[in-house]
């Protein structure tokens, strides 16, 4: 389809290349900033710039957060408007198994209480950290990050470890005074030092960009099946031990060779406007600096132990202290 | 001036729609650059400085607000400028296949330079990087063209100073 652009050939003609300088030294100032930044610190103006630019563009994000919400919510709506007979039928009768199971599920809740209070006796499983909520996800197609709404105010720093309702989320990579940034595990920047719940072998759960976490380093010997867990292993102390990472979904083995890919299922899966919390400490932490350098069993037992029923409870206090 | 304007704010908007709804309309990972989009476009349509300036400033701020490597992606766009403005100087942006092209070949090179930078920094394969980012963001960038292409040409064919002609620089399908 042939279109008309008489004045962009016009201007075209008078002045067809002017500012080549103008680009060249622009590329010049880009290359410069760039070895300055790789150069720099992380307390270097340009990584400052960078905490405060990021905690500007924060409202920004927030709205795009909210987009995602409304957007979910139309789904639902359409979902809902579109449904069928049969569908409204299905729909009622498991309305009625749900009311059943709310009654059973207060009683529950009432025996979880006191058996929660019982735990809290077991300090030395608890993690202490700043919950915060998830305000932006990031807007690069070659990162997995988001943005959470606590910062260095509230005692966050770089490199501690973001865990979710059900696991290991990621790690802070970046604080500003009032946001945070995190990369998630499923980055493909994002390696953690895991081992496996049942057979206590060491690997490393690494992100790829197909968004994907694939269980590397594991000696080709030890069996794995689908739905073993995978949990930190503390190792090399960026993230504190025994916090689930997901479980096993798939094992794909190389025809005429002992490789083999394995692919994990992240347990918890933030979106927008959900909790996590930044982990300070946890004494899993300290159980596992002391006893990674006696024995690698007897500290994982320790850990797995931790992981089990500190992972989850721990968290949810944190949350609910906050 | 008023057609300078307006690419700022065209530049503000590409921000602010990179910020809040490309997250919400990635496809299996690959998301639009707005920013991308509206540099090679703008470009396309008039060659001038402040195009330049304006997609350094955009990649700049880009950068520092995504948390990649400050100057990256500035230079990439201002990159993009001077490849779509050369490519239509040189081969005219008078059919909808041209400024296709362009925008495609611009967008093309801009993201598979920044995968090989990825690449090199992030330690990822380079197929993965290449055939699951860079081309899904390129062919995604190309269709946020199609809808910037027309609307831009309008706004600065109404931006356009008065002793030129009204329909000036109005993208027209005969």
């Amino acid at each position: 389809m042939p279109i008309i652009n008489k004045h962009s050939t016009a201007k075209k003609k008078a002045a067809p290349l002017s500012g080549t300088a103008l680009v060249i030294v622009l590329l010049v100032v880009s290359v410069a900033l760039a070895t300055v930044y790789a150069r720099e610190g992380q307390d270097g103006p340009l990584h400052r710039v960078q905490s405060i630019a990021g905690m500007v563009t924060a409202p920004l994000q927030l709205a795009g957060a909210g987009v995602a919400y409304a957007a979910d919510g139309a789904g639902d709506a359409v979902e809902n408007a579109t449904v069928s007979d049969s569908s409204y039928t299905a729909l009622q009768q498991e309305n009625a198994q749900l009311r059943d199971q709310l009654v059973q599920m207060e009683e529950l809740r009432q025996e979880n209480e006191r058996l929660t209070a019982l735990l809290d006796i077991q300090s030395q499983y608890q993690i202490s950290g700043a919950t915060g909520r998830v305000i932006g996800t990031g807007s690069d197609a070659y990162s997995r990050e988001i943005t959470v709404n606590v910062g260095s105010n509230s005692g966050v720093e770089p490199g501690q470890a973001v865990v979710g309702p059900s696991g290991l989320v990621g790690q802070v990579t970046e604080v500003s005074p009032l946001t945070c940034r995190v990369r998630l595990i499923t980055d493909p920047q994002s390696g953690v030092s895991a081992y496996l719940q049942s057979s206590r072998d060491e690997c490393v759960v690494k992100g790829a960009v197909d968004g994907l976490l694939y269980l590397e380093y594991l000696d080709d010997s030890v069996q794995v099946e689908v739905g073993d867990v995978v949990v930190t292993s503390g190792m090399g102390g960026s993230y504190p031990a025994g916090i689930t990472i997901g479980t096993v979904t798939n094992v794909v083995n190389q025809a005429g060779t002992s490789d083999r890919t394995i692919i994990v299922s992240p347990l918890s899966t933030v979106s927008a406007l959900e909790e996590v919390t930044v982990v300070f400490s946890s004494s899993s932490e300290g159980s596992d600096s002391q006893s990674g350098s006696q024995d690698a069993g007897d500290s994982g037992d320790t850990n797995a132990d931790a992981s089990s029923t500190d992972g989850e409870g721990s968290v949810d206090e944190s949350g609910e202290g906050e | 001036m008023r057609e300078t304007v307006v690419l700022i704010v065209g530049g503000i908007a590409a921000f602010v729609l990179q910020c809040v709804l490309a997250p919400n309309i990635a496809v299996l990972g690959a998301m639009p650059n707005f920013a991308l989009a509206f540099v090679a476009t703008a470009a396309m349509l008039r060659q001038s400085d402040a195009i330049v300036v304006i997609a350094f400033v955009l990649g700049l701020v880009s950068d520092l607000s995504n948390g990649g490597t400050v100057g990256s992606m500035a230079a990439l766009l201002t990159l993009a400028a001077l490849i779509a403005s050369r490519a239509s100087s040189l081969f005219g942006n008078e059919t909808v296949t041209a400024s296709l092209l362009i925008s495609m070949a611009a967008s093309l090179i801009v993201e598979a330079i920044y995968a090989f930078f990825y690449i090199a920094t992030a330690g990822v394969p380079a197929v993965d990087a290449l055939l699951l980012r860079a081309l899904p963001c390129a062919l995604y960038d190309c269709a946020i063209v199609l809808i910037i292409m027309p609307l831009l040409s309008f706004v600065l064919a109404r931006s356009a100073p008065s002793h030129n002609a009204p329909t000036s620089s109005t993208v027209r399908l005969r």
